[in-house]
Formats: C-alpha cells, structure tokens, sequence
C-alpha cells in the first residue's frame, strides 16, 4: 500500500512537471483537434502525430501519446453526439442516444455528461491501474521464455475473438503482420532476411510508415471514393450543465459503466468497444423506462461513455505490467517505447518507475484536461466538423509523409508508407481489418525472442511449451478459444452481439 | 454461381505473399530446433499464413456471395501519387516545394479541385509544415532545391 502511495506521489511529480503537463496538454489537444474530424478514429490520430514524440523523454513521450489517446476518443464521441458520426467503434453506441439527444436541442447536455462521465472514469481506472499494476508485474516476473510466449499467443487469439468481422480473416491478418515484423536482420545470427538487399529494411520494416500507410493514408482513399456531402450539425448545443433529473439518471450510469468498462479493458481485444456494449446493454436492462433508450435516454449516453473511457485506460494494465498490448492503439503505446529503447514488461515499475507511475498519474491529469478543454471548446470543435474535405485530406497526406521523413530522415520510409497505403486499401477492398495485422507485427520480433529462448533452455525440444505447468495452462486456454470459435452456435452469439 | 469474390482474392493474394516469402527465405540457413537459424521462425510463419490463405480461399467458393466494390482509379492515382512526388523531391527541391507539389498532386483526387484556393492552401501548409518540422521539431529538412 506505502509502495503504491509512493508511486502516485512519484507519478504526480511526473505528470506535474511544467513540461509533461505541457506535453499532455498539447497531446489532449491535437488528439481531440484531429479525432473530432470525421473518420478519424484513435489509431490513425495517434499515426498521425506520433512524429511529435520523437525527440521527447519517454515518460513524456507516451504522456503526451495518451492525452492524444483520450483527445482523440472524445473527440469520436463528440462527432457521434453532434454528426451522428462515430469516430471509432468504441462511440458507435453513444450515437444512439447521444445524437437523438442533440436532436432534441440537449446537445449541450450529452456532451457535459460524456465528458464528466468520462472523467469520473478516468479516476478510477487510473487508481485500479496503479493497484493491479504492480502485484500483476511480479507474477508477470516469474514468467519463464515459454511461458510468455504462450501468453502472447493467447492474447493474439483473444484479440480476434473480440475484434469485428471474420475470425479467419483476422487470424490471417496477424499472421501477415507477424511476417512483416520479421523482416530484417535476424537478431540473434544477424543475418538478413525477407529484406531483398534493401538498406532501408536491414533493421526490420519501420513501425511508423506501416501504421501511416495502413491506418492513416488508405483510410482516405476510401473516403474519396465514397463520401461526396457531409451531414452538418442541423441542432443546436444547448443549455451545457446538465438539469437535475438527468444528474439523477446519469450518475448511477457513469459508476457502472465505469466498474465494467474497467474489468473488461483488460482482456484483449476491442476492450473499449466491448465495454460501451456491455454498459448500454445493462443501462437498458436497469431501466425502469426502457422505450426511452434510442429516444434520447442520458443514461445511454453515460453509461458507455464512461465505460470506454475507463476501458481505454484499464487496457494499460496488460501493456504496462505484461508488456502485450491488448489492442491495436496500445500497440502504438507498445511502439513508441520500443523507439525510446524502453522494454516494457514486468521490469517496467522497478527499472522506470517515472514512466509507469508518471503515465498512471498523467491519465488522471489528461482525464481532467479533457473536461476543462472540451466543454467550454465546445463551439470551436463543432466548427471544425465543417472543415471541407477538400483542405482535410491534402493536410494529412503531407503530414503523414513528413512524419514518415522524419523519423529516421530517410526517404525510403516515405516509399515504404506508400507500399503499405496500396496495401491497406487493397485490404479494405477485400474486407480484411488491419488492426490484427499492427498486433501482429509489434508482437513477432517479441515472440521470435522468447520461442528461441524457450527452446535453447530446452535443449531444441518443442515440449518445453507444454511441460511448463503456466505455458500449458496458457496454451490449452489459446486452443480451447480457437475450437470454441468454430462451434456454430458461438459463432452465431458473437455475430449477433456484434450487430447489436 | 455465387461466390464470395473478397475472399476468393483475399485468399490467392495471401497464398502469394506466403509463397513469395518462402521464396526468398528458401536460401537462407533453417537451422534446428536448438539453435534456429534465420529462415526458422519467418518460414514456420509463412507456412501458416499459406494454410491460412487456402482456408479463406476455400471459404470464398462456398459462403455467401459478396462483391468487391468498385475501386476507382483517380482518387487512388492522386493520393499514391502526392506520396510518390513528396517522396521523389523532398531530398532534391526541399520541403516546401515537395510539399507544394504533393498537395497539388493530391487535389487531382476529385475533379475541379486544383484552383487559387487549393494553390493558396499548399502554400500555407507548406509554412506551417516548415515551421513545425524543420524548426521546432529540429528535423533537418532541406529547404531549397
């Protein structure tokens, strides 16, 4: 307990400096500026402006890519409520009720609630992360080579489960990033592979042009094709503090949607999608009046957006302690500290305190930023839906290639982005998700590690993935997953549930 | 005869990658179990990801029937392109110039779109990105040709 008490207070210091608070402030701003445009979801906002972490101290690095984490999915929720428009998947429910809302002049009001709610949120998946983070990491410790390799596996095939569309499909895609992230010089023999002579892929396919390329760049093709008009926000915002009875309606919702959107941002996979589900489905169920829910209920509003936010935060757990991201936004998380030669894992708390009590206490910090930020920006943000396209995408495309330029200044990784912005839309035309491939890809190099040094310690006998009790658990877990999802009656309950 | 098209193509472009990798991995040392050499785990991988291919491949001939929506040439030309010329000059004309021509490029995307207002936006843009990059990220941009 004293330790923990240590940790927040070495975390507050931290996240207090003049500096990080600038940082986290600029990350809250940009991430809300470019996750409020239409279709920009988390992902490709953090792409977009990874560049500005570069040259940063890695606490500061991965503060300031959090506060673009919780700017860019209010921003999605901002758009959801207004536009009808969700961001990501995770504020798909919040369209519901919070744009019916707007329509009925309460714009004001749902985007006070998702805002407190989410603060609300933010302060208590923040204290759940700094209790579970530590006990977790020195299980974590006694880990064997094998044992994390099995975990890994395991949290590749639970990502799928939770994630959108054909689990076939999706299994393919990491295997597709894995091999990706093979590529370059072997590090234990040095030899070089998959890298057809090139200097540019000697040490492996940047993280960077690949996330740029996939996320960022062949989005926009896309939404060339397709998109021509934009809706614009026919209502008004409204009165912003929330009237009495929907303080009544809204708070029991935010303390629920936050409990389960804590519990389930841990598992991997869609984590904060999965909760605002979950948190929708029982504010509807607890209702004494559910017909009002879709006609503009608050408690709609509250409860996923709660539960999001403090899905987004609890998903921190696994990286932190385990070093595994549990989602393709926490991959990005994972990436940028691998850029600042920092492995994360159980090693984290002991060997960086600063960075791991600094993210947990700046979570806090940005939460509160958020709801200073947003609710009197409102006006700007909404101005900013209506920027034309037309400015919109040469902006991201120049961003994205200047970005790519910068990390190394190397114009090969500007080519490798556009190899993999063809790539990307190739995907989305043939209906494949690439979020599986990024997991894929952060975790191979990872794998390839601990599957060689699992099997040298075994003297080169595959049975060391079994005969270590952890590692067997771990794996007969990954394969009853995977036969489960072959059963036509599960498959059926997933598909349903995602089709809400 | 209805087939799903996405899969039926979704599988043959993984077969290919896989076997292109295996290609290329074929002449690099495998190694044993004990001491894995380079080619171990990435041929392991693409062994898997052929397998895997085949499975869509094979689901494509018999699921329900999809088509592939219609790619269309000029936003995807315009897009790669403005990448292609940013890529081509930002080391020869410097960065505002490649920023210059990539926007202009990119506009190409929809039609009507290359007028005074988009020429004034490149150029605006390609200040704020020289200000932001070259100066207060110390990226060391060239910036005339």
């Amino acid at each position: 307990m004293e330790q923990i008490a240590d940790g927040i207070a070495l975390g507050l210091a931290v996240a207090l400096s003049p500096q990080n608070l600038l940082y986290c402030f600029l990350g809250v701003l940009l991430g809300t500026l470019i996750g409020v445009l239409p279709g920009i979801g988390p992902v490709p906002t953090i792409a977009i402006l990874l560049p500005i972490t570069y040259g940063l101290e890695p606490s500061t690095a991965l503060i300031t890519a959090a506060g673009i984490y919780y700017g860019a999915q209010y921003g999605g929720s901002t758009t959801a409520i207004l536009c009808n428009l969700p961001g990501e998947t995770s504020s798909l429910i919040t369209c519901l009720d919070g744009h019916a809302m707007a329509r009925r002049g309460q714009a004001g009001a749902a985007l006070a609630v998702a805002a407190i709610g989410s603060f609300a949120a933010g302060t208590v998946a923040a204290l759940a992360v700094a209790l579970a983070g530590p006990p977790l990491a020195r299980v974590a410790a006694a880990f064997s080579a094998a044992d994390y390799f099995s975990l890994m596996a395991l949290g590749l095939i639970g990502s799928v489960i939770l994630a959108r569309g054909s689990v076939l499909k999706a299994i393919a895609m990491i295997v597709v990033g894995a091999l990706f992230g093979l590529v370059g010089a072997d590090p234990t023999t040095v030899q070089e592979r998959l890298s057809f002579g090139l200097p540019a892929l000697a040490d492996g396919i940047g993280f960077v042009p690949i996330a740029m390329g996939l996320f960022g760049i062949a989005e926009i093709v896309v939404n060339l094709e397709r998109a021509t008009g934009r809706r614009l926000l026919g209502a008004t915002i409204g009165r912003i503090w929330p009237t009495r009875d929907q303080w009544r309606g809204a708070a029991g919702a935010i303390m629920r949607g936050t409990g389960l959107g804590t519990l389930l941002g841990v598992l991997p996979g869609g984590g904060a999608v999965l909760g605002s589900f979950a948190a929708y489905t029982v504010e509807k169920r607890l209702s004494h009046a559910p017909e009002r829910f879709g006609q503009g209920a608050i408690e709609g509003v509250a409860g996923p957006e709660s539960a999001n936010n403090a899905a987004a935060q609890s998903s921190f757990i696994p990286l932190l302690t385990l070093g595994i991201p549990a989602n393709p936004v926490m991959a990005l998380m994972l990436a940028i500290l691998v850029i600042q030669n920092i492995a994360p894992g159980p090693t984290l708390v002991a060997a960086r305190p600063d960075v791991f009590w600094g993210v947990i206490a700046s979570m806090w910090v940005g939460n509160l930023m958020l709801v200073v930020l947003n609710l009197p920006l409102v006006g700007v943000w909404v101005r900013l839906l209506n920027v034309p396209y037309r400015y919109l995408f040469p902006a991201i495309i120049v961003f994205c290639c200047t970005g790519a330029y910068s990390v190394g200044n190397k114009v090969d990784d500007v080519w490798i982005m556009l190899a993999f912005a063809a790539f990307g839309y190739l995907l989305l035309k043939l209906k494949f998700e690439a979020a599986p491939l990024l997991l894929g890809y952060v975790l191979a190099p990872m794998m390839e590690e601990h599957f060689r040094r699992a099997l040298s310690l075994g003297h080169g006998e595959f049975a060391v993935f079994v005969t270590s009790p952890i590692s067997a658990v771990l794996l007969a877990l990954s394969v009853l997953l995977l036969a489960s999802m072959a059963l036509p009656a599960w498959r059926r309950r997933r598909e349903a549930a995602f089709r809400r | 005869m209805a087939r799903n098209l996405p899969d039926l193509a979704g599988g043959a472009l993984l077969i290919a990658l896989a076997a292109a990798a295996l290609y290329f991995l074929e002449p690099l040392p495998l190694g044993t179990a004990a001491r894995p050499g380079a080619a171990f785990l990435p041929t392991i991988v693409a062994a898997l990801l052929a397998i895997l291919g085949a499975l869509v491949l094979v689901r494509g001939l018999s699921g329900l029937p999809d088509g592939i929506e219609r790619a269309h040439l000029r936003p995807a030309a315009a897009v790669l392109g403005a990448i292609a010329v940013f890529a081509l000059l930002v080391e020869r004309a410097g960065l505002p110039g490649a920023i210059l021509a990539a926007v202009l490029t990119a506009v190409l995307a929809r039609p009507r779109l290359l007028d005074r207002r988009s020429l004034l936006f490149a150029v605006l843009l390609a200040a704020a990105c020289t200000a932001a990059f070259r100066y207060a990220l110390n990226v060391p941009f060239r910036l005339l040709p």
